[in-house]
Parts: C-alpha cells; structure tokens; sequence
C-alpha cells in the first residue's frame, strides 16, 4: 500500500475512520514494520496525553463579569502602569544623561547638558550669596575643564573668567590657569593683576591661548564687561607678520556706520572701554569681534559684550580711541 | 448581531463558563504549558468573549467559538514569549500532584516539554485530539480550517512529537 499523505493522515486519525477503511489500515499495519510501529507509537502517544493532568481553576465566572463591567476603566487602568513604566525609564534615561554630562568637557556631545544644567541650578538659586558660590564654582569648574583638554591633548575653544592673578611677560595666570598672551594683545593694553578678566582661549598642544580678554566687573553676580583686548591671532601664530593694531579714528567701522574706532595707548594700562582691533592675519573668533571685511584687517564690528555696545548702554564715546 | 438583552448576555456567559473553562483552561495549558498563564489567558478568552457575545448570532457554535479565541491568545502570548521553549513543568506547573506519584510527575513532564518542542500549528490539533478527545470535524470548526487540513497537521503533529517524546525519554 502506498504511504501517501491520505494513508498517513489515516493512520494519526485511525479512530476517526469508518469500520471499513479502519479494518484495511490495520490489515496493512500488520504486513508493514513502519506502519506498525507508527501505529504503537500513536496509541502510546494518546495515552501519555490523554493522562497529563487537568488543572483546576480557581477563579469564577462572576468575578470575570465584575472585571468585564468597567471595561473602560479597566482598559485605562491597564495602560496606567505602562504609562508610569515609561515615565520612570523616561526620567531614568534623563538622569543618567544629566549625571553622565557631570564629567564632560567642551567640545563633546553632553557638555550643552552640563551647561544647561548649571544654568537651571543658578536660575534656582535665590540667595545672593549662594549664587555668588555658585559663580565662584562654575569659573572654577571651566578652569578645571581647560586643564583636563590640555592633559588629554585635545585642541578646543572655550571661555574662562576669574582674576588676573599675575602676569609675566607673555603668560598670564588665571585663576590658577596659565594662558599664553600675544604681543598684539598685550600691546593693546594690559590690565593690572587682581582685575577679573574673561578670556576666549584656545587650548591646543597642551597650552592654553589667548584669543581675547574682556575686563570684567561685576553686576549682580553676573561679569559685565567693561573693556576689551581681543585678537584673532593666539600666540604662537605670533611669527605672522605683525598686525595692523589700530584703526584710524576717523575710519568708519563696517556694520556700525557713522561710528569710528581707535586703539588705546600701546602697553599702557587698559581702561574700561579700550577696544582693539584684530589683525589680519587671523580670524576673530572671540565674543568681541568680527572679522574684517576690508582686507586691511583695520576695521572690526563690535561684538556683544564689547566696550562700544557696552552694558552702560549710553554709547556715548564708546568704542572711540583714547 | 441578536437582539438579547444585557441580563441575557451575562446569563449566556456563565452557562458558557460553568461548561467550557476548564476545557478551555486546559488546553491553554498544554499551549502554553505554564499554569498560571494558562489561568490568565482563559480569562483574558472569556473576557473577549463577553464583550463580543453580543455580535455573535444565535445559531453561532460557542464552543467552536471559544476554542479560536483561546488558540489566538494562545499564539499571541507565546508570540511574545518566543515560545517559551525554556519552560519547564518543575518551575511552572502547579497542578495539584499531592496525589500523584513521583514517576509520573515526571512522565507529564517529559509529555509537555515533548509537546512544547510542537510549532504551535501543530500543537493545537494534536492537544485537541489526543489530550481533549474532540474529533477531526470540530477541531477544523475551532481552528478555522479544513478537515482534510486537519488531518494532515495530526500527522505531521503526531510525527513531531514522537521525535521529540524519544528525544526527552
């Protein structure tokens, strides 16, 4: 007999089949080894199955329709949990962002976080005091980031503010951070030690450069700047050809038209107010400067912050040279 | 859709209920072969049976009816289990064997884990034709296919499990 689909289907159905077609299935199954032996295997099968022991419930019918009632709220309640669920990996996934942006330092992708996160800290800090801690730290906190770029070699831009708190020739200590200061900036104006300065330095090859130094004082907790030396060339560009440093007094600014610039007294000492202009040989890419578009390297924009457009609001005489 | 009364709809279910759970439980079970899941999917079958009763016509077969709720919740939780394939009976099944002797606790157990290595298409007629006795006619009625569709899956099914069976002996 051929062993097609239908005998097989037979065979695992044997109990199903009319009288007839059973009795010629089990006539062949005792010619045939595999048939037999599929035959013994089937009704051993049936009888492990048919033994496996029932489970009892001990749920009811009534407490399922008590369930099935307030479906709706019970649809709501289901979500609930998935919802909370979502919420707690949500916040978790926040925190660990925030905690993980603790240790970044400039120029990696969570250092926006830890910035945002100072800034929500301070915005929280009501006391005045606190809040004058709380600046103290976070100058601290970036003077400690510029350390930690120029250990591991990295190149990076990034502002420091704190007090001036030597200067020997060409290195200027800040806040315990030496920053190496061109002869272009020191020849703009040089402030005197214990003045607060913010600076737009460049870290690269383990050194720290100055692009810009903004005289700072203080409102309300806040540096306000009050002069500005700036320069688009760090120091070690210094064996540039020299810049042109001063703008004449009666040369127009480009994009302040009407208003003129000048240069203060080289190498005395900075005034609030100073302004000084990059020169060409580099770009301006401190806070306070734009580059110029006059080829000459002359005229710069005032940036924010700079002594023209200075937080005085007055504008008047501001930006001119002394 | 009929048009029976709300009273008539819970009345109809705990007829349903008092007649088909432990049936329905049962073969969950051995779908899924964990007790407490089992308990849950059976009610989770007779909840969407509740809500649905009122479409179902008069004439419908209700036990045909349940059966393809409790195999499509069946599929569907060990969808998300991938099978559960790691399952064993000493972990999960919480039948009452104060009354049944060691030996054979571990026969069922070497029977479902051999039925638990079953795709679940073959699964379901062979627990519904060899562990529920239903015949050929109404597993295609519960599982919404052909008799002839069925009969070729016992087969197979009945294969599969031999292989496995011998394998866990």
């Amino acid at each position: 007999m051929k062993h097609d689909r239908e005998f097989l289907a037979n065979l695992a159905t044997l109990r199903e089949l009319p009288g007839a077609d059973r009795a010629v299935v089990l006539e062949h199954a005792r010619t045939c080894p595999e048939c037999s032996a599929r035959l013994a295997a089937y009704e051993r099968q049936d009888a492990a199955l048919a033994a496996l022991t029932p489970l009892t419930s001990q749920s009811s019918c009534a407490h399922l329709l008590d369930r099935a009632t307030p479906a709706r709220a019970g649809r709501a309640l289901r979500g609930a949990p998935v919802f909370a669920l979502t919420l707690v990996l949500l916040l978790a996934l926040c925190g660990r962002a925030v905690a993980a942006s603790g240790s970044a330092l400039p120029g990696e992708a969570l250092y926006p976080v830890k910035l945002g996160v100072e800034a929500l800290q301070r915005a929280l800090t009501m006391d005045a005091v606190k809040r004058t801690e709380f600046d103290v730290r976070s100058e601290q906190r970036r003077v400690n980031e510029a350390r930690a770029l120029m250990e591991r070699g990295r190149s990076q831009e990034m502002t420091i503010s704190g007090e001036l708190v030597s200067i020997d020739g060409g290195e200027w200590t800040v806040s315990g951070l030496q920053v190496a200061v061109s002869e272009t900036l020191r020849a703009a104006g040089q402030p005197e030690p214990g003045t607060r300065v913010r600076m737009r330095i460049e870290i690269s090859a383990g050194r720290a450069w100055a692009h810009s130094v903004d005289v700072v004082g203080v409102d309300g907790g806040r540096d306000v700047p009050v002069g500005a030396v700036e320069t688009g060339t760090p120091e070690r560009s210094r064996s540039l050809p020299a810049a042109t440093e001063a703008v004449p007094a009666n040369e127009p600014r480009v994009g302040t038209p009407g208003a003129a610039t000048g240069s203060p007294a080289a190498g005395g000492p900075m005034a609030p107010n100073d302004t000084v202009t990059p020169g060409p040989d580099g770009p301006s890419r401190g806070t306070s400067a734009t580059p110029s578009q006059s080829g000459t390297g002359a005229t710069v924009a005032p940036g924010p912050g700079q002594a023209q457009h200075g937080p005085s609001g007055d504008g008047a005489g501001q930006g001119e040279g002394h | 859709m009929t048009g029976r009364p709300a009273d008539s709809h819970k009345m109809l279910m705990e007829v349903l209920y008092s007649e088909h759970h432990r049936a329905i439980l049962n073969y969950l079970y051995r779908m899924v072969g964990d007790a407490a899941r089992a308990e849950d999917l059976a009610q989770e079958v007779f909840l969407r049976a509740f809500r649905a009763l009122p479409k179902l016509p008069d004439a419908a077969n209700y036990r045909a009816w349940l059966y393809r709720i409790a195999t499509n919740a069946a599929y569907d939780a060990l969808r998300r289990q991938r099978l559960l394939q790691w399952l064993s009976l000493r972990e999960t099944d919480v039948d009452d064997s104060s009354s049944v002797r060691p030996e054979q606790v571990i026969q069922h157990e070497l029977v479902q884990e051999a039925l638990m290595k079953l795709p679940t298409t073959y699964r379901s007629p062979l627990v519904l034709f060899s562990v529920q006795g239903h015949t050929v006619r109404e597993i295609a009625q519960m599982l919404g296919i052909s008799e002839g569709a069925v009969k070729t899956r016992l087969s197979r099914a009945r294969e599969l499990f031999r292989k496995a069976y011998d394998h866990e002996a």
